[in-house]
């Protein structure tokens, strides 16, 4: 059970610490990459609506898809930004747990340490409802592909 | 004179620190939702380890009947597999000692399970370091390969 608590036994020692100040050095390295590319992905948004445009207007893809395109480019832009955002939130999270673990270690802050673990947990938060939401894109774009492509072979059919 | 009024355990193990940080019951519930969060993660990448596995037998094989370089393409897939196995160990190992750390005050295993933790961040770091520097000599061969070409021209 994981409700069983006993940490009267558990406390900070030099091991921990030299670990906690390693994992922190990757944190924050990892934050200035989440930050440059979050703020490279946000100029990328700018191009969305007219590469979805263009698509559009070589008139190469289906008729079903360049509908899609067409109407829904926004909601598109929607999910891009929404996936841009989180991005940075990551690189935030990461940002401060390095900063709270060097500021705890260094001057006995104990606020500085729970907030430090706290953004670390956010992190890991973010990260895994952001991998459920990318499982969930996945199933539904499949069922649409698989959806669409059965209507196609029905009107082959017909 | 020594002193001899000291618990049994004095100065084995893990030293403790001259600092005062306290390991709360807060921080105990961050670390425990942090290991939870560990565990899925570890469980989904040995979930795609094994998809991977199953398009290296699939892949070899296709490619071996086609007569395509087939131990190309399956190094290619069991070195993919490894590189996602190692950090999804790690986030496993950390999850399990962390917890075990939590749920017994179990000092040793809450060192281990950082440790694991630290491995984690060093391996993909230096990982994403190495694409960066795969990626810069691509872009570098690309640039002299136009540049040769021009030339030739």
């Amino acid at each position: 059970m994981d409700t069983f608590n006993n940490n009267n036994n558990l406390r900070v020692t030099s091991g921990l610490e030299n670990n906690w100040r390693i994992t922190s050095k990757w944190a924050m390295f990892f934050a200035v990459i989440g930050f440059i590319g979050a703020g490279l992905y946000l100029l990328g948004a700018a191009a969305i609506i007219p590469v979805f445009r263009m698509m559009v207007a070589m008139g190469t893809l289906p008729e079903p898809i360049s509908m899609l395109l067409g109407s829904m480019s926004w909601f598109f832009v929607l999910i891009y930004l929404l996936a841009v955002a989180a991005m940075f939130f990551l690189a935030l999270f990461h940002l401060k747990f390095s900063n709270g673990i060097n500021r705890a270690i260094n001057f006995t802050d104990q606020n500085s340490f729970e907030i430090a673990w706290r953004n670390l947990r956010n992190y890991f938060r973010l990260n895994g409802i952001m991998i459920i939401i990318g499982i969930a894109l996945y199933i539904v774009l499949i069922a649409v592909a698989a959806s669409m492509g059965a209507s196609a072979m029905d009107q082959l059919n017909y | 004179m020594e002193d001899l009024n000291q618990p049994l355990d004095a100065g084995l193990g893990a030293e403790a620190s001259d600092h005062g940080l306290k390991i709360t019951d807060e921080i105990c519930a961050y670390w425990r939702e942090t290991a939870n969060w560990a565990l899925f993660i570890a469980v989904l990448m040995f979930i795609l380890i094994g998809f991977i596995m199953i398009g290296m037998l699939f892949g070899g094989y296709a490619a071996m009947s086609e007569g395509v370089a087939s131990v190309t393409l399956i190094l290619a897939f069991f070195l993919y597999g490894l590189v996602i196995f190692f950090p999804a160990w790690y986030y496993y190992k950390f999850s399990t000692l962390t917890k075990q750390a939590i749920n017994f005050g179990d000092n040793n295993a809450l060192e281990d399970g950082f440790d694991y933790l630290k491995r984690f961040y060093r391996f993909v770091g230096i990982l994403v370091i190495a694409v960066f520097a795969l990626y810069i000599l691509l872009i570098i061969f690309g640039i002299s390969m136009m540049g040769s070409m021009g030339r030739g021209l």
